[in-house]
């Protein structure tokens, strides 16, 4: 059988550029391509086949062309390199949040750490009128020292959202707690944007993790059962957190320690591997 | 890097001649800026400079400046000026 001549680059701008029609050419391919499109959960699947030594590569690379690589972009270029098949997409469904965690084995020597950031921390910051910025400096050396640089502070989106919405609160009014004291206030707010948003973020927003009914309901049934707390309530950012960890959980040699002051919460992630809370 | 430079090439390559799975590599890949893009692909060989240039393209039309600038240096720039009416013939 004789394969047919494929067309390089170079004839195809160059055939383009000569009969004048390169907008147009390129028009069509970019149309062509944006259809074979791939949603979040096929990225997610992805994400879970980039081996941690791979991750570790990218961001060297990232860190030596002075762009930090985010997760995504880790996925789109693995993608490239590798050439993982794109078309089997795997059960991803959201009642799978906390299925598989149970039989987590422990892994021995983690080489890399996962600080994930729940909303009842930065909650109990504000509560104690911590300065935001100061205490995840501090804390970005502190992990910077124990693990050489092998881990990250990362915040799901729905943390970010549940924030954002204690913010606004109801009334326009930020949402207080218990004892009338605001959940968060808008320097701590702004103190977090800028420690995501800087050129050199100490926080990294993962975008792909937020809260959805399902999983929140499947997540809430996992507590009751775990704490035996029938009144135990789930938050947007307790979600989000656990579908993080979900997907991380696929990869070798992850630790993971959850920055939460939520007791429920707690109750239910003690009983993982690999998985740390902060003492209460 | 030059391994992901030279696949990338390749699925530039793949997507022009209809592969499937390239095209939706590109089209992942046109989610990065092309700042990024123009990171990590060194430039090897006449084919990467042209893969580039249409990556370049791709992303000059979704008003990325960095794209465009890359073009008007590369001397491309002209590639995506329209083509000119033909004149009625009278």
């Amino acid at each position: 059988m004789t394969e047919l001549k494929k067309t390089t680059v170079k004839e195809f701008v160059e055939s383009a550029r000569m009969k004048s029609d390169f907008k147009e050419q390129l028009e069509g391919l970019r149309k062509e391509v944006s259809m074979c499109n791939i949603d979040k959960g096929e990225m997610r699947r992805l994400f879970r086949e980039v081996p941690l030594a791979k991750i570790k590569e990218y961001r060297k690379m990232g860190h030596d062309i002075g762009m930090p690589l985010k997760m995504n972009e880790i996925v789109v270029l693995y993608v490239q390199e590798k050439r993982v098949p794109l078309a089997e997409i795997k059960d991803d469904s959201p009642k799978t949040v906390v299925s598989g965690l149970d039989s987590m084995k422990p892994e021995e020597k983690p080489d890399f750490l996962s600080v994930i950031i729940d909303t009842s921390y930065i909650n109990s910051m504000v509560r104690e009128s911590a300065d935001i910025k100061m205490v995840f400096t501090r804390l970005h050396q502190l992990y910077q020292g124990q693990t050489g640089g092998q881990f990250e502070i990362v915040m799901p989106q729905g943390v970010y959202d549940e924030l954002s919405n204690q913010l606004k609160g109801p009334r326009g009014k930020p949402q207080v707690d218990d004892k009338g004291r605001p959940k968060i206030t808008s320097k701590a707010f702004n103190d977090l944007q800028e420690l995501i948003y800087s050129s050199d973020p100490i926080i990294k927003l993962e975008k792909d993790y937020v809260s959805n009914e399902d999983a929140k309901e499947a997540l809430s049934k996992a507590m009751q059962k775990k704490t035996k707390n029938r009144n135990a309530r789930v938050g947007d950012g307790d979600t989000a957190v656990m579908l993080y960890i979900r997907d991380m959980a696929k990869l070798k040699g992850v630790a993971f320690r959850v920055m939460t002051y939520d007791t429920d919460f707690i109750g239910l992630l003690k009983g993982w591997k690999n998985v740390t809370v902060p003492m209460i | 890097m030059s391994m992901l430079g030279q696949r990338i090439t390749e699925n530039v390559r793949g997507a022009i001649n209809g592969d499937e799975e390239s095209r939706r590599s590109i089209n992942l890949l046109l989610q990065l800026p092309f700042s990024t893009i123009d990171k990590v692909i060194p430039l090897k060989d006449e084919e990467t400079r042209y893969a580039k240039v249409l990556l370049a393209g791709m992303k000059a039309v979704e008003n990325d400046k960095d794209a465009i600038a890359y073009l008007r240096k590369e001397g491309m720039a002209d590639l995506l000026e329209k083509r000119p009416k033909k004149l009625a013939i009278r």
